[in-house]
């Protein structure tokens, strides 16, 4: 009998326990969905940022706390830093001379104008702006800002600005920078979003604490840093565009992305960046009162891919990558595999790139088909299947992807074993071409420029030894040197319509040679409170302006 | 007693000699290039060649050993973090005082908690009390802290909106992380009270005390729980040398900026010099607590006292003691 009262004890506890733990949403009231897109309202130029600021005046309340679950920065310097952490407190801080608003249009910023040729790119300063300390922005800050990102950062940025004869900028007169390019790039304009404009004499005498204690001409100033916990930035009263709606913003990091979403769910964070699929299902699905989840259409800028390792002996066999084409289930899998944020992918380019081929999706000819998939493996003389290995990180939606393509191979005989492993050695063990057959990693791009996605990540002049990708599709293999043209290609050419009849024959040419697999694209979101507006972005950085506010 | 003390001291030196190397060779065995880490997807294989090389990275293991313990033991200092940049020590004392008072919070928890429960579970032996006290128990040792703390957020933060779901910024942030840490611990410290506790009210002095007409509250709180004291000082000390080197997995959960999070972060980016440093400083607290612990092993049971000075060291009584 007492055994029975213990055992019953612990089960009421237990259920007592979950039912404490369920959702609000469950009990409370539900509002209809709110999936807010910024385009109706996505202020990413300068013209429409003061646009924005006449409709409202005033923020319903001073300060605005974001919950970065995407690690703390180490530091702010403005060329060496790679986190999206760092990027957007960067955005806080600095400007660049131009912006790129949601379709990858540049927009003026510091730059009031500028002029593109095939030989070079004239910039026209705005006239006064000065920095958060009170110094003027001149000519020389902005070629000593240019100089130092393409001859002096670290992470591969430099590598982006190839075309550029940085030795070579001049000023033509006090407003006016030249930059010569030294061979073709259409896309090169859009890389100068990229360059945050230093103030050069507090840059050289702060030297490495200027990483700390950044000073640029944006909206707002860091005036505190508690290192692992939080960075407050209060309003910059000069900023040139009108001073901002919001005094303070506060950028808290939570790791934890439960955590986070409970802060915004009870008013603790007004916003959050990188939040989970499932929650953003939730929001969407109005089961949570009082929070939106904002994106954009152009927001979907990363794909989630299988790749392969053109050396293994195996994927080196078109006829094998066919099979494996086939026994891919698109639709189905991608809400297991991203709920809420992912659409099915054909394309080697998320669908928010500009140079998507939207027919894709109609006309791809690897449709799901597990008894093609067999043939083409008889005829690849592997009837039998084989042993392959892929390699992956330990994000949720690889290992969902790695354990769908499992069950699916094993259907057809092939005996796929996943290593899963952190990023770093991932990379590492790859760069070697040896010991995997397949593998996962994301590629992302920008929103205007196609080859943001695939010039280092795909190009085979990059692939091999010392390369930045690791599909070891070098030139010698079979339509490499195809794809390599029209890569090329797209990156000389200017006019608009043009580029996109290359973009499109490009991917004809990366389907048909089974470069990798797209699986599905993936959306990003925000979940920010129903009162917060003005809410922009930068590629997929959440970025606050000087118009953001609480209505 | 001095003399026990320079001896332990001393003897801690190879302890941490020891540990420096390890954990080097670990780090420096593990895939996972610190210098790629650093500079990010996009980087080109030149840049990263090209750091590797500043950061001394491509040296043979003994250089880089013996420079790291040089730059420790002649200008005290641990290096700069790959990441930010900063000092490693810098960040570390930092953050040292979060975690100091996450561990205090954590262990009046425990005690709190534990103690009254384990002796009311022994004092009640079999009563219901007892079941319910073993059931606390049980829970509190098989709940793992990530799940503990995701459901204590849950249901005080979300369901009832009494307390925040992460921080450290006051009273009341400090409540959820401390249950977090504490009751794991407390379930030790409960089982730990309510076996000792029944060994000893079973003896004869209990007896004797009982016999003379002293009241029950007083036989057990003062003649039985001083005699329970040194295996409770033995796990609640051992418990607080662990959570100063960071409660990771709870300060990672409410976002505490602890010496725990600071190496999981560090971690996850290869900042070497980071986790040497913490992991260094770390062990030092813990062999500086043990040193601790065994010392007021002679406060709470004077015969200690009198063989540490006798022995001058020789014998650690007081791990005999633990053992029976």
């Amino acid at each position: 009998m007492k055994k029975r009262r213990l055992l019953a004890l612990v089960l009421a506890l237990s259920l007592a326990l979950t039912a404490c733990s369920g959702s609000s949403g469950s009990s409370s009231s539900t509002t209809a969905a709110s999936a807010e897109t910024t385009a109706s309202e996505g202020e990413t130029s300068g013209t429409e940022e003061t646009a924005a600021s006449e409709a409202a005046t005033s923020s319903s309340k001073d300060t605005l706390v974001i919950a970065n679950t995407s690690g703390e920065p180490g530091n702010l310097h403005p060329y060496n830093t790679v986190s999206v952490g760092a990027v957007m407190a960067q955005l806080l801080v600095f400007n660049s001379l131009i912006t790129l608003d949601e379709n990858g249009e540049a927009q003026p910023s510091l730059a009031e104008s500028w002029e593109v040729t095939e030989d070079s790119i004239t910039f026209t300063l705005r006239e006064g702006v000065t920095f958060s300390n009170g110094d003027e922005l001149t000519v020389d800050d902005v070629i000593f800002s240019m100089q130092e990102m393409m001859l002096n950062s670290t992470g591969g940025k430099a590598t982006n600005y190839t075309a550029c004869d940085a030795e070579n900028i001049t000023a033509t007169d006090d407003r006016t920078v030249v930059v010569p390019l030294t061979e073709a790039n259409s896309s090169q304009l859009s890389y100068f979003e990229d360059i945050f404009i230093v103030d050069k004499s507090v840059y050289e005498e702060m030297g490495d604490q200027y990483q700390y204690e950044p000073v640029g001409t944006g909206p707002f100033v860091l005036s505190e840093w508690v290192v692992g916990d939080h960075m407050t930035f209060t309003r910059n009263e000069n900023y040139w565009d009108g001073a901002a709606l919001l005094e303070t913003v506060t950028i808290r990091t939570i790791s934890e992305v439960s955590q986070a979403m409970i802060e915004v769910e009870t008013g603790g964070a007004d916003v959050m960046i990188s939040p989970d699929g499932s929650d953003v299902e939730r929001v969407l699905n109005g089961e949570i009162d009082g929070v939106k989840a904002v994106t954009d259409d152009t927001l979907v800028l990363r794909n989630n891919n299988v790749n392969f390792n053109h050396n293994s002996e195996y994927m080196s066999n078109k006829l094998v990558r066919e099979a494996i084409a086939y026994c891919i289930d698109r639709e189905s899998w991608t809400s297991i595999i991203s709920p809420g944020t992912g659409t099915p992918a054909y394309c080697n380019i998320a669908s928010g790139i500009w140079g998507w081929d939207e027919s894709m999706s109609e006309n791809y000819p690897y449709q799901y088909d597990l008894e093609k998939a067999k043939e083409c493996l008889e005829e690849a003389g592997y009837a039998d299947g084989f042993t392959c290995v892929l390699y992956t990180d330990n994000r949720t939606y690889h290992q969902a992807l790695a354990e769908l393509l499992q069950a699916s191979l094993s259907e057809i005989g092939i005996d796929m074993q996943i290593e899963t492993m952190e990023l770093a050695k991932q990379k590492e063990l790859m760069a070697t071409g040896e010991g995997y057959d397949l593998f996962l990693l994301d590629n992302v791009g920008s929103s205007g420029d196609p080859l943001s996605a695939l010039w280092r990540d795909s190009h085979p002049q990059f692939s091999g030894e010392g390369g930045s990708n690791y599909l070891w599709y070098t030139l010698d293999k079979e339509g490499a040197q195809d794809y390599a043209d029209i890569l090329d290609a797209i990156r000389a050419c200017y006019d608009d319509t043009e580029k996109m009849e290359l973009c499109l024959e490009m991917q004809q040419i990366f389907t048909e040679n089974l470069i990798w697999l797209p699986i599905n694209s993936i959306q990003s979101y925000v979940l920010a409170t129903e009162s917060l507006e003005g809410l922009s972005f930068r590629q997929d950085v959440l970025k606050i302006t000087n118009a953001t506010y609480f209505s | 007693m001095y003399k026990y003390i320079v001896k332990r001291v001393l003897m801690m030196i190879p302890v941490l000699l020891g540990i420096t190397i390890l954990v080097f060779l670990m780090l420096r065995l593990t895939p996972g290039d610190p210098a790629r880490s650093m500079l990010g997807d996009t980087a080109t294989q030149e840049e990263v060649e090209a750091l590797r090389e500043e950061l001394g990275l491509n040296d043979n293991l003994v250089v880089q050993y013996v420079r790291y313990m040089g730059d420790l033991i002649f200008h005290g200092s641990l290096g700069t973090s790959y990441v930010s940049g900063r000092e490693v020590m810098t960040e570390i004392l930092d953050r040292f005082p979060t975690t100091i008072l996450l561990t205090l919070c954590g262990i009046t928890v425990t005690i709190l908690i534990g103690v009254p429960t384990g002796i009311i579970a022994a004092v009640k032996q079999n009563s219901w009390m007892d079941k319910v006290a073993t059931f606390i128990g049980l829970f509190g040792v098989s709940m793992p802290a990530f799940w503990l703390g995701l459901l204590l957020a849950q249901f005080f933060s979300l369901r009832l909106g009494w307390l925040p779901a992460t921080g450290f910024y006051g009273p009341k942030y400090w409540i959820l992380p401390a249950i977090t840490v504490g009751l794991n611990t407390s379930a030790l410290v409960m089982r730990m009270t309510r076996s000792t506790m029944l060994e000893v009210i079973r003896q004869d002095y209990i007896r004797t005390a009982r016999a003379k007409g002293v009241k029950e509250r007083r036989v057990v709180m003062k003649h039985a729980l001083d005699n329970c004291l040194i295996p409770l000082i033995t796990v609640i000390g051992l418990q607080i040398g662990s959570q100063l080197g960071g409660a990771m997995v709870t300060e990672t959960i409410f976002s505490i900026p602890g010496l725990g999070k600071y190496l999981v972060d560090s971690i996850t980016s290869r900042d070497y010099p980071v986790i040497q440093g913490g992991v260094l400083f770390t062990s030092i607290v813990f062999c500086v607590v043990n040193l601790f612990v065994d010392i007021l092993y002679a406060y709470a049971d004077p015969r200690i006292k009198t063989q540490y000075v006798k022995s001058g060291g020789k014998k650690r009584t007081a791990e005999k003691v633990k053992e029976a």
